[in-house]
């Protein structure tokens, strides 16, 4: 207790060099960045070798709070502030430059930390920002003439397959956030919060492990680049979650979350609706320990809400990106990157879903009727301004969402760089002739009546990859492309529904095999659409969070938001989970509430 | 490999923490009690099982801290965190043979895993709830576990070692209060920008740091013996790195670090100031520093430096574990009661010496992580090999712990180092080591031996697979030639393998000296001092160091930066 109020000093620290920093040394860190940006631009060259034809600084300015706490009790807390600088530079022309180029060596050697975030000083010292500066570009300058030199080497001998330009022509932004920077909660608040929601599964004995997480971060990003774009720009977020776990009476591991985003504490749901939400999550797992499962089903499955959302997600979003899979100095790992490569890529103008359903990412939509959608912002990392972008018309893959670093058949960006890389914004499922929540039950049941089933499914929630307790360790290691596995989190809340129309809960189900083309079979969708907002990770398995690392820009987690109607698939397999099961506790949990 | 590299201690301590507010002093110990309550149920629930328990300890460790980092007099960082982690040690089988034996032939298997199970302390019943449940996992894991042991035991060759797996200690107890975080930040923040201030004089220093961390850690700790142990520990470090680059792009690194267990025993403004200034003109001299080639010869070790090649060459060697797993080299194994030193050489770790001339010593402790009160352990008694550093893991002679079983949070326990002190009865003055050096150098027609003044640290390695070889790494050394001049030079590391570099130290100065650091190894990271003279070794070697192959900036300093 002594030490909650020990947090509120810093808090208060915090918070006094946040406002300070905003109005009066915006001037002087943009004039530090313009000025070292000039002087590079002008004279930074080694001899014989070509000066560079492009800078980029972003500068993160961050601040960060964070709690923990499981059955009312504080494990962790923590935060700080932090000023840090990423460069990118390139040499070549935009044809042909050092970027998509990866060389595992340097790995080895260590030169591949150069790209990496150089810390600034907090406070506003021009000579010290310029210091650091020069410094900073000094060695990505290097870096770069380096990378080209290797990267015309490696393709001395090849005939390159793609001829696909490293930097794509964008017009010069300027932009100014005229929001006022977000001021983090008070922290005595939120542990307050946390860990009274976290108290909530001491009601609930069957619960054999839970906690409470809250993390807020306020963000401005400061980027000046040598083709005459700037911006200033804010990214606060809240993120609450709540994760629970049990057995089943046979072992199975059970688990699932709640989680809130928001762009700062107030906008989070309040505490009552948080409570009501744990309490619903705790009640329905508690059943879930005694409901039935399935061995094998295979057959239509009506994918609801959270569960499209979560499906769309994992499966179909990282077909939208087109991420470039640099060129290596080895044959032998490209061959092996390559298997990351997305198929989407080689379908642009191919029919990937069927055609009453449209996808289109727009970082400009601030809400979906009366919810607030989160993934929108006004420049993209790379300072261009995004548009509404439709990535798949009718059915036909028309665009990916893309960066400066082009794919083939893409040669522009969509505005859709966060996180290094290109990443979706809001991002729109939309379904003509849409069915309401009878109609589309009703469409399963034909289906299975056709099939010859017993039953249908529907399934209403499903994990999320980051959203878990226990990580199962077997996935980390999968290799990349291998799309034979199921990648997609099991169901939570899944039923099965009779002929008559009733439904029956069942346990845990695996999807299995789902892939992209399984999308194609969607035979029906709902006429609403739900918001979901989550964080977007680039994939564990594909390697694009190593090669992107250094390229210049936020290294936190951008949200998204979702909307997504109910998905109804012609042909789903179904099947109880099959990894190792854990025995059950062998002993009684300690009495609670002591 | 093994680093006790000063460096290498900032990643790990990421966050945190509180300042003001001293914590209470509490007559009551309800994290102690919940602990000790769940631990009495869990035992008596998992004797009742066909597979019993016969040993149970739970060990929490509360980690509060703070790190602010200043460079070329600006604060680029400041962060605090705290955390709390548990330990589980669950045995089944008997002290003979349990669930801890190490299985042989299995690749992976012997890897010591990491956990990271946070628990509160703030609320006993939660810590209770988490407690049960990671107790229930990790007794049908060892349960698996022994099943494996036991068929591994019957299906390979005799072990060497035949000692068991758990030695039986007394059960300690021990009541410290919870030390807070008590430091002035403001006035820290200050410091450390007048500290990292001056590096700006120079146009060729890259980077200047001055970090200050500040870190309480409170551990309790019970078993199924009956020990019911709290201790407390505040640790504050000041840490001073810069660099430059000479010409052909060798990075030339200077650290300065400052030990306490407390912030007051931190040096003043006056001595920390001078040190900078002396890091300046170490790093304007290193540039200009002529490369030294492979060589070998003789060579004296300031006392910082002999510590950290004591800590590499015995040390690590004298960790008890190590003398009976069948995949380590077991270098001093069958050198009991021999002689590997002059006579006059003693080399002793105690984990009960505090401080040695005002000067605290990091790896000093009241209680290892398996709860056995620290013990001086003489591991060479004038010349002679006596003793290992012992956990409560067994080996053939010696049969009892002597509290050194250590860990960092998240980590199983196995022996490791305290406070290594090397103490030597007849000692010279520096300048006679130098003339024993000089007249050495005459006698072989050597055209010069070295002087290592400081180092940022060293690795080893100990096992079967790989030369068993050590690395020191300098940032300061000069020549010394026959007319006795003393040249600065850079570009090696120490090297060498341990039996026949220990068989060549041959004298001690009285320049004690102590190196603070943190030592990583499987059990991972934990804090290890070493104080030791100068000492003259007749013979070392030298190799390259690794050399970045970047250039110097291209364009000059910003003006306005200079």
């Amino acid at each position: 207790m002594t030490s909650r109020r020990a947090l509120i000093p810093c808090t208060v620290i915090l918070l006094v060099m946040g406002s300070s920093w905003l109005q009066a040394q915006e001037n002087v860190l943009m004039k530090a960045l313009r000025d070292e940006l000039g002087r590079s631009m002008e004279k930074l060259q080694l001899d014989g070798m070509e000066k560079p034809y492009y800078v980029a600084y972003w500068v993160q300015e961050s601040q960060n709070l964070r709690v923990a706490a499981s059955l009312g009790g504080v494990l962790n807390r923590g935060g700080g502030s932090s000023r840090s600088l990423s460069v990118q530079v390139r040499v070549g022309d935009p044809g042909f430059d050092n970027t998509n180029f990866f060389d595992f060596g340097e790995m080895r050697s260590g030169v591949v930390w150069t790209g990496m975030p150089t810390p600034l000083p907090l406070a506003d010292d021009y000579g010290e920002l310029r210091r650091q500066i020069w410094l900073a570009t000094d060695g990505a300058y290097k870096q770069a003439v380096h990378r080209l030199a290797k990267k015309r080497a490696a393709l001395q001998n090849k005939t390159r397959a793609e001829e696909v330009a490293d930097f794509s022509h964008e017009e010069p932004v300027e932009f100014r956030d005229s929001r006022p920077a977000v001021e983090l909660a008070d922290a005595a608040q939120v542990e307050k919060s946390v860990k009274e929601l976290s108290a909530l599964f001491q009601e609930a004995p069957h619960i054999f492990a839970s906690h409470v997480r809250a993390r807020l971060r306020s963000t401005t990003t400061y980027f000046v680049n040598s083709e005459g774009s700037s911006y200033v720009q804010s990214e606060p977020s809240a993120r609450i979650q709540a994760l629970a776990g049990t057995q089943a009476s046979d072992g199975t591991e059970l688990g699932d979350f709640v989680v809130e985003y928001g762009r700062s504490w107030e906008d989070l749901p309040d505490q009552n609706d948080l409570a009501k939400q744990i309490r619903g999550m705790t009640t329905h797992l508690d059943q879930l320990r005694e409901a039935e499962d399935i061995e094998l089903y295979s057959g239509p499955v009506l994918v609801e809400g959270q569960a499209a959302a979560e499906l769309v997600s994992q499966v179909l979003v990282p077909r939208l990106l087109g991420q470039r899979v640099p060129t290596l100095d080895n044959p032998m790992n490209e061959r092996f990157l390559q298997r990351s490569r997305n198929p989407f890529q080689d379908r642009l103008g191919a029919r990937v879903l069927p055609r009453f359903l449209t996808i289109v990412d727009d970082p400009t939509m601030r809400r979906h009727g009366p919810v607030p959608l989160l993934g929108g912002y006004e420049v993209d990392e790379e300072a261009v301004r995004p548009g509404a972008t439709t990535v798949v018309r009718r059915g036909i893959l028309k665009t990916l969402l893309t960066t400066r670093n082009p794919v083939r058949g893409v040669p522009n960006s969509t505005g859709n760089r966060r996180n290094m890389g290109p990443a979706p914004s809001n991002l729109f499922v939309r379904a003509r002739n849409g069915m309401n929540r009878d109609e589309i039950k009703k469409e399963l049941l034909s289906l299975v009546e056709e099939r010859g089933l017993d039953y249908g499914i529907i399934v209403r929630r499903l994990g999320n990859p980051h959203l878990k307790l226990s990580r199962d360790r077997r996935a980390d290691f999968m290799m990349p492309g291998s799309r034979e596995r199921s990648r997609v989190e099991p169901g939570i809340l899944a039923y099965k529904v009779l002929p008559d129309g009733r439904e029956e809960p069942i346990r845990k189900v695996t999807l299995s095999g789902v892939s992209e083309s399984s999308f194609r079979d969607i035979v029906a969708a709902s006429d609403t659409a739900e918001v979901y907002n989550l964080e977007f990770r680039r994939p564990d398995r594909s390697f694009s969070p190593l090669f992107l690392m250094g390229t210049g820009g936020s290294l936190e987690t951008p949200l998204m938001s979702l909307v997504t109607p109910s998905l109804l698939f012609e042909d789903l397999t179904l099947k109880r989970p099959t990894e190792d099961i854990p025995r059950p506790p062998v002993t009684p949990p300690p009495s609670r509430g002591q | 490999m093994r680093l006790p590299n000063r460096l290498l201690l900032f990643p790990t301590l990421a966050a945190v923490a509180l300042i003001l507010a001293a914590l209470p002093v509490r007559a009551a110990t309800p994290v102690l009690d919940a602990m000790k309550e769940e631990l009495q149920r869990s035992v008596k629930l998992l004797s009742e099982q066909p597979v019993p328990v016969y040993y149970l300890s739970y060990e929490v460790t509360e980690d509060r801290n703070v790190a602010l980092s200043a460079s070329f007099g600006n604060i680029t960082r400041s962060s605090e965190g705290e955390r709390r982690l548990v330990d589980i040690d669950l045995r089944v089988g008997s002290p003979q043979l349990d669930n801890s034996h190490p299985i042989r032939g299995d690749l992976f298997g012997n890897f010591r895993s990491f956990s990271r199970v946070e628990v509160p302390t703030d609320n006993p019943a939660a810590l209770r709830n988490i407690l049960w449940y990671e107790t229930d996992k990790k007794y049908k894991r060892a349960v698996e576990q022994l099943t494996k042991v036991k068929a591994n035991v019957r299906v390979k060759v005799e072990e060497e070692d035949q000692a068991g797996d758990f030695s039986p200690e007394a059960p300690e107890k021990w009541l410290d209060d919870p030390l807070p975080l008590n430091f002035d930040r403001a006035s820290w923040n200050d410091k450390l920008r007048r500290y990292s201030a001056p590096f700006s004089s120079s146009g060729h220093i890259y980077e200047a740091d001055a970090i200050l961390t500040a870190a309480a850690e409170t551990r309790w700790f019970v078993n199924s013996e009956g020990a019911e142990i709290r201790i407390s520990q505040t640790y504050y470090r000041l840490m001073i790195t810069a660099f430059t680059k000479a010409e052909d792009g060798m990075e030339l690194p200077r650290y300065e670090s400052f030990f306490s267990f407390d912030p007051d025993g931190l040096p003043g403004d006056g001595v920390v100031l001078r040190k900078v200034e002396k890091m300046i003109r170490d790093l304007e001299a290193l540039r200009a520093a002529p490369v030294v080639d492979p060589y070998t010869g003789p060579a004296i070790l300031s006392g910082a430096a002999s510590g950290v090649f004591f800590h590499e060459i015995l040390g690590h060697r004298v960790e008890g574990h190590r003398q009976k797993r069948e995949d380590e080299g077991q270098t001093f194994k069958k050198m009991v009661n021999q002689k590997v030193l002059p006579e006059t050489f003693s080399v002793v770790f105690d984990p009960t010496v505090r401080s040695i001339e005002s000067m605290d010593l990091v790896g000093a402790y009241r209680f290892d992580n398996q709860g056995v009160k620290g013990q001086r352990v003489e591991v060479i008694k004038n010349g002679v090999l006596k003793n290992f550093l012992m956990s409560r893991t067994p080996i053939e002679g010696f049969s009892r712990s002597n509290g050194h079983g250590r860990k960092q949070a998240g980590r199983s326990p196995v022996a490791r180092q305290s406070n290594l002190l090397v103490e030597v009865g007849e000692t010279h003055s520096r300048q006679e080591l130098k003339t024993m050096l000089i007249d050495q150098l005459k006698r072989e027609d050597k055209p010069f031996g070295l002087y290592f003044e400081d180092i940022q640290g060293g690795f080893t390695m100990t096992g079967r697979r790989i030369p068993n070889a050590f690395n020191v790494l300098p940032t300061m050394v000069y020549r010394i030639y026959a007319d006795g001049r003393e040249e600065l030079v850079r570009g090696v590391d120490l090297i060498g393998t341990p039996l026949t570099t220990f068989s060549q130290i041959t004298a001690a100065d009285d320049q004690v000296e102590v190196f603070s650091g943190s030592c990583g190894a499987e059990s991972g990271w934990v804090p290890v001092a070493a104080v030791s003279p100068g000492v003259l070794v007749s013979q070392i070697e030298v190799q390259k160091k690794e050399k970045s192959q970047e250039r110097t900036p291209i364009l000059p300093l910003p003006e306005s930066s200079g």
